[in-house]
């Protein structure tokens, strides 16, 4: 195995625009779930470069690895034991070194996970802070308490599981802070030491070439008596010093702040442009799956108009499925309620605040509801982030437990154990998914590939499409209000590129007439198929979008006839 | 491609020397005697400061100046990892060319065939002058028109380039141009691809079009001989219509954006070939064609959708005096191509090759019509291919954001 040390060369950003991030379309995959190259039944770094190829073919530009440290695996990796290494049912630190490159060299950017709120009890840190005297160098990477009454008001966010944010350490003798898992005890970032090793581990993968680091779980770094523990002052310094230190050091670097919060509180993440580069916009994706099922475009707009501005060289990250359960932790009573009734009949597709099912089977395998919400992942403000097999339509295993049945294999073909692995399918890390709709006999890449109207195909093209526009990356956006509330409608705009994006929510044909006054004149251009539209006039466009039908409309200026003008 | 380099030496010069004006690079090796005479007869009057670059590493030419200004200058000639790829030798050329005169801050870069046929004062002049006075960011020339002469260029080059990026511009690329200093700049980094281990050719017109600068065309009485005369067809396709439809898929986000073309200020008048041009006999040609179209068939029907396979079948039934390609067709073809080329369902070489018998189609079909009209219906009938080629781009764009979609 390599060690760290030999690979510390400092090696450049692989990005030449220092926006590439807006720009960008992310695909995000845990290295166990994508290839086993070595048929052991996990997946690993070599069987990943071996599929690269297909994530360019897809035209993801940047791949979001979940984490691939050394851990013991009791949180799927989001439990490290060791920051700096890679776990040996991956691969090794040059196996990653060798992805990097390729993935560089095939023009992919690559962000991994810096989960620094916590780490696994396995971490020497922590086993050197249980038994260092209280009041140590040592003891103080973590937060104890002699008392579990302290923080009261912190929330518990996995309520399936864990009864309190305290537990209990017999070598200690004292309570330990955790906000997730008991088995992932918080560091202590009022130690500066803590905030120091945590840029060493920054600088270490940045030195490698990453482009991009995950924070995971960042509004909770910093704990106050009184608060809700969340997004204090004491947090966004912690994060103003790593994005410091990137400023610093690298160029064309990114990070990404994951804060399940309401778009106000994400809002500080951004800094003066001086905290995270990009934050994920969670309290979009539950509502926009409200609006398709109660056909009204209002929980979407509300969510919009609650959505304050950003930095301009600073970008949401927008998703529909991820790895985690949609969760509902950002809507109200009653809307997580009907979100319950309407996307998880069976009580156990449910956990902590959420659901856990991937895309396809939340949207009853409706190629119309699925190609819908997928225009709207495209074409709202932000980079879109896509979660390996959704773009196949992969199902997903409700009976496994925690939130594995979204992380099972990833269907390459009909062949055994899908394609994923040749090994012995009891050795398999996760079962692959077998059933009738779902299966991998049934939905599988190799299958997809050669089938010109599949869901694959649909999602290349309609990438290859967004990317042609720098308008849905970076440009404005504006909710016209047509009176029929199943239509959403509204315009993209950019450096002069202008988009008219219309979306009928209802599982029937919708009329609409759009307010479409300062665009007369100009003629709208169906961007899929490049056909022209009869000209906007004086009063209202009349439309009429067929069920969960969708419009890209690129509002072109006529071309005056050039044929006469003389060269002189 | 990695960033061109200069000799210590060269670079030494060119810091002691400060900017200049111009610097007209001769794309290959040159006599430089003939090279020094030449230039300092016809550049009396046009630029106060000159150097003229030549390939070579040779240290004959003189750094002093001489009285009119001019400075010889050798600069290595870069070596193409592609043997026998003529125009990729001609696109490095140009490149180093580019270079140097960004290194020297020149006002203008003309870039000139070593034949030197270029070098004449009343050619230097419509070429250089409207950069060196401001008007235009690059001024590509307007070589007289001959029926039978670079028939590349009109069937393919120089329509796609005209529909794609909507300038008027007769040779796409040429030999000869002159382009100012933040064109030449763009130029240079245009050619630096990453992960592209060979040469791309050089696209000026396009280029420039894209990033809105102003682009003119002098008419140059400027013949160069034959290029291709010993090179094998397939090869030449392979380079130049290669080439532009790797540009096409770079610029994907541009091109795709203009609508119709405009026509682009020409400076000097647009001559006419003297000589007509000797009959030229279809029936190789179109036999090359109709045999193509029996041996080629599965990788057409690859490449093109089924009505544009029909009407190729009804083609290749025709006697050859019968034999037409309708201009719609072809311009369909060709954006048929540049999409297979892009999406890479089959070896390039293979899609490119594929192509030529449907090219000598299109000359059979096109020198029968042109037979015995002048040179000037000619020209216009040309103009008509071209505008074919922009009527029918919406079906280009149309496939390339659903390559799928095609009846």
């Amino acid at each position: 195995m390599a060690t760290g040390e030999a690979l510390r060369v400092k090696r450049a950003g692989s990005a030449t625009d220092p926006l590439w991030y807006k720009d960008a379309v992310f695909y995000e995959l845990h290295v166990k779930a994508f290839c086993d190259s070595n048929n052991d039944g996990i997946g690993d770094f070599q069987g990943l470069i071996q599929k690269l190829n297909y994530i360019v073919d897809l035209g993801a530009t940047c791949i979001w690895l979940l984490p691939f440290f050394p851990s013991p695996l009791r949180d799927d990796g989001y439990d490290i034991s060791d920051y700096m290494s890679v776990h040996p049912s991956y691969g090794t630190l040059k196996d990653f070194q060798q992805f990097l490159n390729v993935a560089h060299e095939r023009g992919l950017q690559v962000m991994i996970e810096l989960v620094v709120n916590h780490t696994s009890d396995q971490h020497p840190w922590f086993q050197a802070a249980r038994h260092a005297p209280p009041g140590s160098p040592e003891r103080d990477f973590y937060v104890w308490s002699d008392t579990d009454q302290r923080y009261k008001d912190a929330r518990i966010i996995f309520t399936d599981t864990e009864k309190s944010n305290w537990s209990w350490d017999p070598v200690a003798h004292a309570y330990y802070w955790h906000r997730f898992f008991s088995h992932q005890p918080d560091l202590n970032f009022d130690n500066p030491r803590v905030l120091e090793e945590v840029l060493k581990v920054l600088r270490f993968w940045l030195d490698m070439g990453v482009d991009a680091l995950r924070l995971d779980a960042v509004p909770y770094l910093v704990e106050r008596d009184g608060t809700n523990c969340e997004n204090l002052a004491e947090t966004h310094a912690v994060i103003k010093a790593m994005r410091a230190a990137i400023d610093e050091g690298y160029t064309r670097r990114m990070i990404l702040a994951e804060a399940n919060q309401p778009p106000a509180n994400v809002r500080p993440y951004f800094g003066d442009a001086d905290e995270c580069h990009m934050a994920f916009h969670f309290p979009l994706m539950p509502r926009i799956y409200m609006a398709l099922s109660q056909e009204d475009r209002l929980p979407i707009t509300d969510i919009m108009a609650q959505t304050p501005e950003i930095p301009e060289s600073c970008q949401w990250g927008l998703f529909l499925r991820n790895h985690d359960e949609l969760t509902l932790e950002m809507v109200t009573g009653d809307e997580r309620d009907y979100m319950y009734l309407a996307y998880s009949g069976d009580p156990r597709m449910r956990i902590n605040v959420g659901i856990r099912r991937r895309l396809a089977p939340l949207l009853d395998n409706n190629r119309g509801r699925i190609e819908l919400l997928n225009s709207l992942l495209f074409s709202f403000p932000g980079t879109p982030i896509l979660y390996y097999g959704d773009e196949i339509g992969m199902g997903d295993n409700i009976y496994l437990g925690d939130r594995n049945g979204v992380r099972t294999p990833m269907q390459w073909s009909g062949d055994r154990n899908a394609g994923f692995s040749r090994s012995n399918p009891a050795r398999l890390y996760s079962p692959v998914i077998m059933d009738a709709i779902y299966g991998y006999e049934a939905i599988n890449v190799e299958a997809q590939d050669a089938d010109p109207s599949s869901l694959l195909n649909w999602m290349r093209n309609m990438i290859a499409l967004r990317k042609l526009f720098k308008v849905f990356g970076r440009g404005t956006l504006r909710f016209l209000e047509p009176a029929n509330r199943k239509i959403l409608a509204y315009l993209r705009e950019y450096n002069g590129e202008q988009v008219l994006c219309v979306a009928n929510l209802s599982r029937v044909w919708q009329p609409v007439q759009l307010d479409l006054s300062g665009f007369e004149g100009l003629i709208p251009v169906e961007m899929l198929g490049y056909v022209e539209f009869p000209v906007i006039g004086e009063g209202y466009y009349p439309l009429t979008l067929g069920p969960y039908g969708f419009l890209w409309l690129e509002l072109q200026t006529p071309t005056a006839d050039a044929g006469d003008e003389q060269e002189s | 491609m990695a960033a061109i380099e200069f000799p210590e030496a060269l670079q030494k010069r060119i810091e002691e020397s400060g900017p200049v004006d111009l610097v007209i690079g001769v794309t290959g090796p040159a006599d430089v005697e003939e090279l020094r005479a030449k230039a300092t007869a016809a550049l009396k009057g046009i630029a106060a400061k000159t150097v003229v670059a030549y390939a070579g590493t040779a240290e004959a030419e003189s750094a002093d100046a001489s009285a009119e200004g001019i400075q010889l200058a050798a600069y290595p000639m870069p070596e193409n990892p592609v043997s026998l790829a003529f125009w990729l030798d001609v696109a490095a050329a140009q490149r180093s060319v580019l270079a140097l005169a960004a290194a020297w801050q020149a006002r203008a870069c003309l870039v000139m065939h070593n034949d030197l046929a270029a070098l004449e004062p009343a050619v230097l002049r419509l070429l250089t002058e409207p950069v060196l006075d401001g008007k235009s960011d690059l001024v590509m020339p307007q070589y007289p028109f001959g029926k039978y002469e670079g028939l590349i260029n009109k069937s393919l080059l120089a329509p796609l380039s005209r529909a794609l990026y909507g300038k008027r511009v007769r040779f796409p690329v040429a030999f000869d141009y002159c382009a100012g200093a933040s064109a030449a700049a763009r130029l240079v980094e245009s050619g630096t691809v990453s992960g592209q281990s060979e040469t791309p050719l050089l696209w000026p017109a396009n280029e420039v079009a894209i990033n809105g600068g102003r682009i003119s065309q002098a008419a140059v009485d400027v013949h160069h001989a034959a290029q291709t005369d010993d090179l094998d067809l397939s090869q030449v396709l392979t380079e130049l219509a290669g080439s532009l439809f790797q540009e096409a898929e770079t610029n994907a986000a541009c091109w795709q954006r203009v609508r119709g073309s405009q026509a682009v200020v020409c400076y000097g008048s647009a001559g006419f070939a003297k000589n007509d041009g000797e009959p030229v006999d279809a029936r190789p040609m179109v036999e090359s064609f109709v045999l193509g179209s029996r041996n080629l068939e599965e990788v057409w029907r690859l490449v093109m959708p089924p009505a544009t396979m029909l009407e190729l079948r009804r083609l290749a039934r025709l006697e050859v005096e019968q034999f037409r390609l309708p201009d719609a067709l072809w311009a369909r073809i060709i954006y048929d191509f540049a999409l297979a080329h892009r999406m890479r369902r089959m070896s390039r070489t293979h899609v490119l090759g594929a192509m030529t018998p449907l090219y000598l189609g299109w000359v059979g079909s096109y020198t029968q019509e042109v037979g015995s009209a002048t040179v000037e219906e000619a020209d216009r009938r040309v103009e008509q291919l071209a505008r074919a080629f922009e009527e029918q781009k919406p079906y280009f764009v149309s496939r390339w954001r659903w390559p799928e979609r095609a009846n």
